[in-house]
């Protein structure tokens, strides 16, 4: 390339305020605002009820931090993270073991530092950083596929070192966010699709399976008498688990053979390959009610099926359903629910705010929020696509993924799509450090944004 | 590392692998908003009604039902407030919540455990003391679900003097939910069982008012949402005598047995007597009362089926006459008995009557003067008579359960027992007994026909309703059902008879002078027991204007008619001769002149 990059960098210097008026995504930013200003709307509307603003104004001022933040991050180069990985996922671990020691537990849960001024939740900020360290890390010597697998194996240890540290917080649900983060920088950072691919397939036949257990578990019935058989000696609810597994291998091996026939070409690795993930999924399920907790599995059941014991654990998931439900088209309006403010819906200002916003404001209220998401995620992808460095790339490609995420999973937990899991719904959900991390995402988001020409 | 310095390749891996991560980002946006849409517009309305019946609570509050009272605006049925105490479930009740309440209301252990058991609304208990309610409040905070409600208690001014007209109340059972949920009934709704309280429930029920409050979460009441007022029932005015009622209970008590006794007023068919005995008190229900022998459940007077005896040579009589198979003055000679193929039939006077008429045979209740009548007659016209004064059908009185008793017939008989007739069935009949059955009731109208003279009113007990402000939204007028057309000479023949029976005849017991009255006796042999005791009546005769009351007195297994029933009679006719000269009557759709019995006094 004829271009001087010396030069170019110094006149990047000089003209950097200019630069981040007239290169910022605008657009992004300004649903980003719309979100925390419904949020914070509706934070009021859940608490004024009790006469405590206190939510109200903590939010406000954990959005004008992060709004300092996200100036902040958009003003310095996105790059000058990259050489510090390492020392970026050191700051994360000291992060994680502080909690442990100087951290104060609520709600079950030891992940807030008490600052006097507020509860501070590392693993918040962590996740971000985390990003930023495994984008850094896998971008170094981008092009050399040799080095790939070793990579990844090291990523995950990396990452098997966080979630470690997550439960012995007993933070469960953060955990969750990472799968879509590693997933997205994995499959960017061009390791071998195939190898990814077993890996991932293990996680859904594994998370199938386990969901199949569980609701046997807790169903009679229902279902036809040897298929349902078939199921429980499957997941390890009878004797005979070895049986149907030589079924299942026996039909591997025979779709193996017709695939074969017809002139597909599959190898016999691949055959065993499937057949061992199989067989590990089926033995983790078999056994995995000895490392489940009661009120998870409890959560599960609730999921899969709310009215099996709707007073109990499918109370959650029934009267979220029903909050969103009773908001028809145009709304209870504001301040004008029953099942949010009267105690029906559990959570309101946090992880279920997206329900509060279906039962005040609507099928309008909910298709806008949804409306306004859509374009941070398309920006973000638009971001990705026209990144200037693979660095870059990598990291707007994993916070894509992170928001696409939780608002899937937040809105689909509010829906009775998903299980609940204690995921807040980014932007909107009242919580300060969750907040924060947010925008410093958007902040780096926009960073990379500004520098995608290379004048 | 820049993105110029990767290769092509590499890039164009990575496009590929971005668009499918960018449409799984997609799809997911695709499958939340159809939920929503789902959820939102098509299934909005059904979550919206779930989320309104999740923050109101409906508490109900009873319409007091209303009063019945009798002809003379006496007040035999009205209510008193009384606390009662509910079981709302709402939160599963705890071990220690049972035990509290059970600490607090011992005396209702049984119905607690079923309200535990039924998991829906339940009455606990009703109109506990006061004591009990500021135990119950004072302990409210460690029982949740229990709810005490001021509601209302029927109350029968008279116990169990009109327990068989008025009926009783009680809690609705599973069938009745069922029967009247279309009308608006909800679980532990108060709904009448028998007597008036089931026919005229509509009326009497009122209409519920409600109280409906926001409710949080948690159960507690956050404002009232709407208050709608109950609307108190209709008052009954029924066409009964309470005095006379009174008087003839207390009479049919005084002889130890069970019977019954109507009164109908001949002119309009109104009910002014209706005693069951036994019978028991409303007010304060026991369940072992069910299986007491004496069955004090059951109405005698419209639901028991007893032999008329000789009460129905009356209408053996009338047939003969209208028939023209004798005249009042053909003579049959009785000599005690009656001999028929191998059977004998026996009269009640041993020795016999020798040779008498009809007018005779009727004043000394001759069975075989009756049998021989029967006899030339035929079981088919018997039949017919017995039908056109609605023996063997039901009378369609206002009230619940009435039975309808039976009148053989060769075609009944073939069909019931498969069995040819015989003259000997016939020769039963003729003097009422054999298959013959007969509710009191239906011996009261057909007394009252024949004072009539043949015009058959149906019986009726409710004269009039009005609204809780006054209003009358229903008024009975007389419904003539038939009329038997007979010549007169032969009614006042069978008045002039009926008379003597009582003057001089089977039915002196209810001679006095006061008052003249025509009776027939009746005793009527059964195969469980002593026989059972009839007397029907009217009067006053003998004067210009038509009797004014019907009776027939019915005393089970109280042995002969004349000395038992009839007795009765004369209490009751005494008492209505002496209220009529001293009482003014409220003025019915019949204009009762008072004070012309004296002038026949004697």
């Amino acid at each position: 390339m004829g271009i001087d990059r010396k030069y170019l960098s110094i006149k990047k210097e000089t003209n950097i305020i200019k630069k981040v008026i007239d290169n910022s995504n605008w657009r992004l930013i300004a649903s980003v605002f719309l979100l925390t200003l419904t949020g914070i709307v509706m934070i009021y509307s859940a608490t004024f009820f009790s006469g405590n603003l206190n939510f109200v104004a903590k939010q406000i001022i954990a959005f004008l931090i992060g709004v300092i933040l996200l100036v902040f991050l958009s003003i310095i180069s996105y790059q000058t993270f990259q050489p510090y990985y390492f020392y970026i996922y050191l700051f994360c671990i000291f992060l994680l073991i502080l909690v442990l020691f100087v951290g104060s537990t609520y709600r079950n849960t030891k992940a807030w530092i008490d600052l006097k001024l507020f509860l501070f939740q590392p693993s918040e900020i962590v996740r971000i950083l985390f990003i930023l360290a495994i984008a850094g890390y896998m971008d170094i010597d981008y092009i050399k596929i040799t080095k790939k697998i070793a990579k990844f194996f090291v990523s995950i240890i990396a990452f098997s070192v966080i979630v470690i540290l997550l439960i012995l917080e007993n933070d469960f649900s953060a955990v969750v966010v990472y799968f879509p983060i590693l997933i997205t920088v994995f499959y960017l950072s061009g390791i071998n699709k195939k190898f990814l691919n077993y890996i991932l397939s293990f996680f859904v036949i594994t998370v199938i399976l386990f969901l199949t257990k569980s609701y046997l578990v807790l169903k009679e019935g229902n279902l036809f008498k040897l298929f349902r058989w078939f199921l429980l000696s499957l997941t390890g609810l009878n004797k005979y688990y070895f049986f149907s597994l030589g079924i299942i291998t026996a039909i591997s091996i025979l779709i193996w053979w017709i695939l074969k026939r017809l002139l597909f070409r599959v190898s016999i690795y691949s055959l065993l390959l499937t057949i061992f993930i199989i067989y590990v999924s089926y033995s983790l399920v078999a056994f995995s009610h000895k490392f489940i907790k009661s009120y998870q599995n409890k959560r599960i059941i609730g999921f899969l099926n709310p009215y099996i014991d709707p007073a109990g654990c499918g109370y959650q998931v029934i009267q979220t359903k029903v909050a969103i439900g009773s908001g028809r088209i145009f709304g209870k309006g504001i301040f004008q629910s029953t099942q949010a403010k009267l105690g029906f819906v559990p959570e309101k200002h946090t992880d279920f705010i997206f329900s509060l916003i279906g039962e005040e404001l609507g099928f309008l209220g909910t298709s806008i929020v949804i409306f306004l998401y859509l374009i941070i995620i398309l920006e973000g992808i638009k971001i990705t696509f026209t990144s200037i460095d693979t660095y870059g790339s990598l990291v707007a490609g994993s916070i894509t993924a992170m928001f696409g995420f939780y608002f899937f999973v937040n809105t689909g937990m509010c829906l009775g799509i998903l299980p609940v899991v204690g995921l807040p719904l980014p932007f909107v959900s009242y919580g300060g450090s969750n907040l924060v991390a947010s925008y410093m995402a958007v902040g780096i988001l926009n960073s990379i944004n500004i520098r995608k020409f290379l004048y | 590392m820049d993105w110029e310095n990767v290769p092509y390749i590499i890039k164009n891996e990575f496009k590929i692998t971005f668009n499918i991560i960018k449409y799984f980002l997609f799809s997911f946006f695709i499958i939340i908003f159809i939920f929503l849409i789902n959820i939102q517009i098509f299934k909005g309305n059904y979550y919206y009604n779930i989320a309104e019946q999740n923050r109101l609570r409906i508490y109900v509050i009873n319409a007091p039902r209303g009063n019945i009272y009798d002809r003379n605006y006496e007040i035999l049925a009205d209510n008193i407030p009384s606390l009662n105490v509910f079981y709302y479930p709402q939160s599963t009740f705890n071990r220690d919540e049972i035990s509290t309440l059970l600490s607090i209301l011992p005396q209702y252990k049984d119905s607690i455990f079923y309200a535990l058991k039924s998991n829906r609304i339940t009455l606990i208990a009703e109109n506990i003391s006061r004591f009990d309610i500021f135990r119950l409040l004072y302990f409210k905070h460690r029982i949740s679900n229990i709810f005490v409600t001021v509601g209302y208690k029927r109350r029968y001014l008279y116990n169990e003097n009109f327990f068989h007209l008025l009926g009783y109340v009680g809690e609705i059972t599973q069938t009745e939910y069922i029967q009247y949920k279309s009308k608006g009934y909800h679980y532990c709704d108060i709904i009448g069982k028998s007597g008036i309280e089931k026919t005229y429930e509509d009326y009497l029920k009122g209409t519920n008012g409600a109280l409906i409050m926001e409710v949080d979460a948690k159960g507690n009441p956050i404002k009232v949402f709407k208050n709608l007022s109950p609307q108190p029932g209709c008052n009954i005015y029924l066409t009964i005598d309470k005095n006379l009622q009174l008087i003839a209970r207390e009479a049919l008590k005084r002889t130890g047995k069970n019977g019954a006794i109507v009164g109908i007023d001949p002119r309009s068919g109104a009910i002014r007597i209706l005693v069951s005995y036994k019978d028991l008190n409303p007010n304060m229900f026991i369940k072992e009362i069910l299986k007491d022998k004496n069955l004090p459940m059951f109405n005698r007077a419209i639901q028991g089926q007893f032999s008329p005896g000789s009460t129905f040579k009356i209408l053996t009589a009338l047939a003969a006459l209208n028939e023209n198979r004798i005249s009042p003055q053909t003579k049959f000679f009785c000599s005690g008995s009656f001999k028929f193929g191998d059977k004998i039939f026996k009269c009640w006077e041993k020795n016999g009557h020798g040779y008498v008429d009809l007018f005779d045979a009727i004043r000394l209740s001759c069975n075989v003067y009756f049998i021989n009548l029967g006899l030339k007659l035929g079981v088919d016209n018997i039949e017919k008579y017995a039908k056109k004064f609605y023996f063997g059908q039901i009378t369609d009185i206002d009230l619940p359960f009435e039975a309808q008793g039976v009148i053989p017939s060769k075609k009944w008989k073939k069909e019931k027992l498969h069995e040819e007739w015989f003259e000997g069935d016939t020769v039963s009949v003729s003097i009422g007994q054999g298959y013959i059955t007969v509710t009191p009731l239906q011996l009261a109208l057909f007394a009252a026909t024949i004072a009539n003279k043949g015009k058959i009113y149906k019986p009726y007990v409710v004269e009039r309703i009005t609204d809780a402000s006054g209003n009358e939204v229903y008024r009975y007028t007389p419904i003539l059902k038939s009329e038997i057309i007979i010549p007169a000479h032969i009614w006042d023949f069978i008045h002039r008879s009926m008379q003597s029976v009582v003057k001089n005849g089977t039915g002196y017991a209810a001679y006095f002078k006061d008052c003249c009255l025509a009776g027939k006796t009746g005793t009527a042999q059964n195969p469980h027991g002593e026989d059972h005791a009839w007397f029907i009546c009217f009067g006053p005769c003998e004067t210009s204007e038509p009797p004014q009351l019907a009776l027939a007195i019915l005393v089970e297994h109280g042995g002969k008619g004349g000395a038992v029933a009839a007795p009765i009679a004369k209490e009751i006719f005494l008492a209505y001769c002496k209220n009529k000269t001293n009482i003014s009557y409220v003025e019915d759709h019949i204009s009762l002149s008072s004070g012309k019995i004296k002038e026949y006094g004697d």
